[in-house]
Parts: C-alpha cells; sequence; structure tokens
C-alpha cells in the first residue's frame, strides 16, 4: 500500500515539492521531512486489530484498520501559494487507493510546527472487518 | 456460594441455546450460534389497590410474563436455516433456522445452559416453550456486520435445573 500511496501524490504532480522514496526516519535528531521542507515522506504501514463484535461462544469478528500517514514541511513565515490545494489534493487519493473489503476510509490532517517549519500530517486510515 | 461464570468459547462451560420444535413436526434441535448477550427476563404483574383504613398502598403479585431477550450475529444455517429459504417444506428444525421457525409460527422448547458455576461445577439450565419473535436483523456502514435481536416469548413457566448437562 505504501508504494501505492507513493504513486498516487506522485500522479497528482504537486508543484515545488519533491516526493522521497525514504521512510521520514529520526537524521541526527531530526526526522527527514524536517530536515528537508518541501519533500514529501510516506511513513510504513501500521495496522491496527480490534474485535468489533465478541459473542458468548467465542467468535470475534475484528475491525482491521490500515494507515499510511504522509509527512512534509514548508517555511511557516512563508507558505507556498499553493499549500492549501496541496493538502486539497493529497485529501482526495483516499478514495482511489485500493483496498479490498474497504467499510470505512478516512483522512485526517494535522500541523504542528518546529522551529520555524509547518509540518503537515496526512493520515489515511482504511478499515476493514475481517 | 457459586456464582456463574461463562466462559466464551469454551466448550461445555459457555452459554448455550438449544431449541427444538415443542410438536416434534420438525425434527432434531438447532444450536443457537454466535450470541452476544442474553437476558432472562421474569417480570411479574402487579394488582394495586387502596383502601381507607391504610396509609399506603395495597399490592400483590399476579401472573409473570417470562421472555428470553438476546441478540445474536447472523450465521446464515442458524438464521436462515440448512434449507435454503425453503420454510414451508422443511422437516427440520435446523433446515427451518431462527428465520424459518418465526415465520412458520413453531412453539419451540428452549434449553439455555447458563454457564458454569465459580467452583468448577456444572451450572444451571433453563427450560421452557414459547415463540421467536422480534427478529429485527441490522446492517450499516458504521456497523457492517448483520445484527439481529431475538425474542422468545415464554409460554407459561421456566423450569430451573442444575443436574442437566449443557
Amino acid at each position: 500500500m505504501r508504494q501505492e500511496v507513493i504513486d498516487k501524490i506522485k500522479s497528482l504532480g504537486l508543484a515545488g515539492y519533491n516526493l522521497s522514496n525514504e521512510v521520514p526516519y529520526d537524521d541526527s535528531g531530526n526526522e527527514l521531512y524536517v530536515k528537508n521542507p518541501k519533500t514529501i515522506y510516506i511513513d510504513n504501514v501500521q495496522t491496527t486489530v480490534e474485535p468489533v463484535v465478541t459473542t458468548l461462544d467465542g467468535l470475534s469478528i475484528n475491525q482491521d484498520t490500515t494507515s499510511v500517514t504522509v509527512y512534509f514541511s514548508v517555511d511557516a513565515k512563508n507558505v507556498p501559494s499553493n499549500y492549501t490545494s496541496t493538502i486539497s489534493s493529497l485529501r482526495t487519493i483516499k478514495d482511489t487507493i485500493s483496498f479490498d473489503g474497504s467499510v470505512n476510509r478516512n483522512c485526517s490532517i494535522s500541523t504542528l510546527y518546529e522551529g520555524d517549519l509547518l509540518v503537515s500530517q496526512v493520515e489515511y486510515n482504511f478499515i476493514r472487518i475481517t | 456460594m457459586a456464582y456463574i461464570y461463562p466462559a466464551p468459547g469454551v466448550a461445555s462451560k459457555q452459554v448455550t441455546l438449544s431449541l427444538t420444535d415443542s410438536a416434534g413436526t420438525l425434527t432434531g434441535n438447532l444450536s443457537v450460534a454466535a450470541l452476544q448477550d442474553v437476558t432472562v427476563n421474569a417480570a411479574n404483574d402487579v394488582f394495586t389497590w387502596t383502601q381507607l383504613d391504610t396509609a399506603s398502598k395495597n399490592q400483590i403479585a399476579t401472573t409473570a410474563t417470562n421472555s428470553l431477550a438476546m441478540n445474536l450475529v447472523l450465521d446464515k444455517e442458524t438464521f436462515f436455516g440448512t434449507g435454503d429459504g425453503q420454510y414451508s417444506s422443511a422437516s427440520t428444525v435446523a433446515a427451518a433456522g431462527i428465520f424459518g421457525m418465526s415465520t412458520l409460527k413453531t412453539r419451540v422448547s428452549f434449553s439455555l445452559y447458563m454457564g458454569d458455576e465459580s467452583d468448577g461445577t456444572e451450572g444451571i439450565t433453563l427450560t421452557g416453550s414459547g415463540y421467536i419473535t422480534g427478529l429485527a436483523p441490522t446492517v450499516s456502514a458504521d456497523s457492517p456486520v448483520w445484527v439481529s435481536p431475538i425474542t422468545i416469548t415464554v409460554d407459561g413457566d421456566y423450569t430451573v435445573d442444575d443436574t442437566a448437562t449443557p
């Protein structure tokens, strides 16, 4: 799925941003997306499985949530003019990523400040019942 | 003292519900799988009257309304039967399924094993007979698993047995 997210973002053709194949690891105290502004990083896939239905005879029906988070940073003092449209574009790809049996897809966007950088996180969640 | 501790998923220690046809028209029995919860209702009606020589109301218990209320996850064969929905030609309880017996207004005999006791001994079994009602299978995007309430309205008394094996 991570590669598919990379491909989808690449197909968006986001002007002014680079797209990295690396995961956003911590390099000498700084995550790569802090060290390299305007470069988009996609983290590894995270999954959680939790029961949604349990029965008295031991049946457990689970909710399987698969998440992928995208990170990038921009100059907080001089935010790129296409920042808002970039976020909007990233938001749209949640419905185009293939995920069999998906019953719910959501995308949450959050920001935080690291020094003079505005760090944006775009998290895609795909939920299915197993 | 021994509390009743059903052990979900542990054979012969968990809550089980078995149904048969009281009239014997449908043969065999149906073990109801995937129960989420069970409520045993034994609600006495109360007759209340007042007297001019008493400061409080007088009450006396009259007849009880008994029922079993449950929710279950829909298992195709348990709910719709093994007879592919051909309820009218079903010859067994398993073939009719819960939905079929509700449709056919079958008077069912039930046996509810409540689970083992805390001291490891076998627990209570409630038996009785009644009719299946209250089916309302539901599914939604937020809860994409078919779940249905089911009520067995009991005709008459419960019988409590602490010697029956599950």
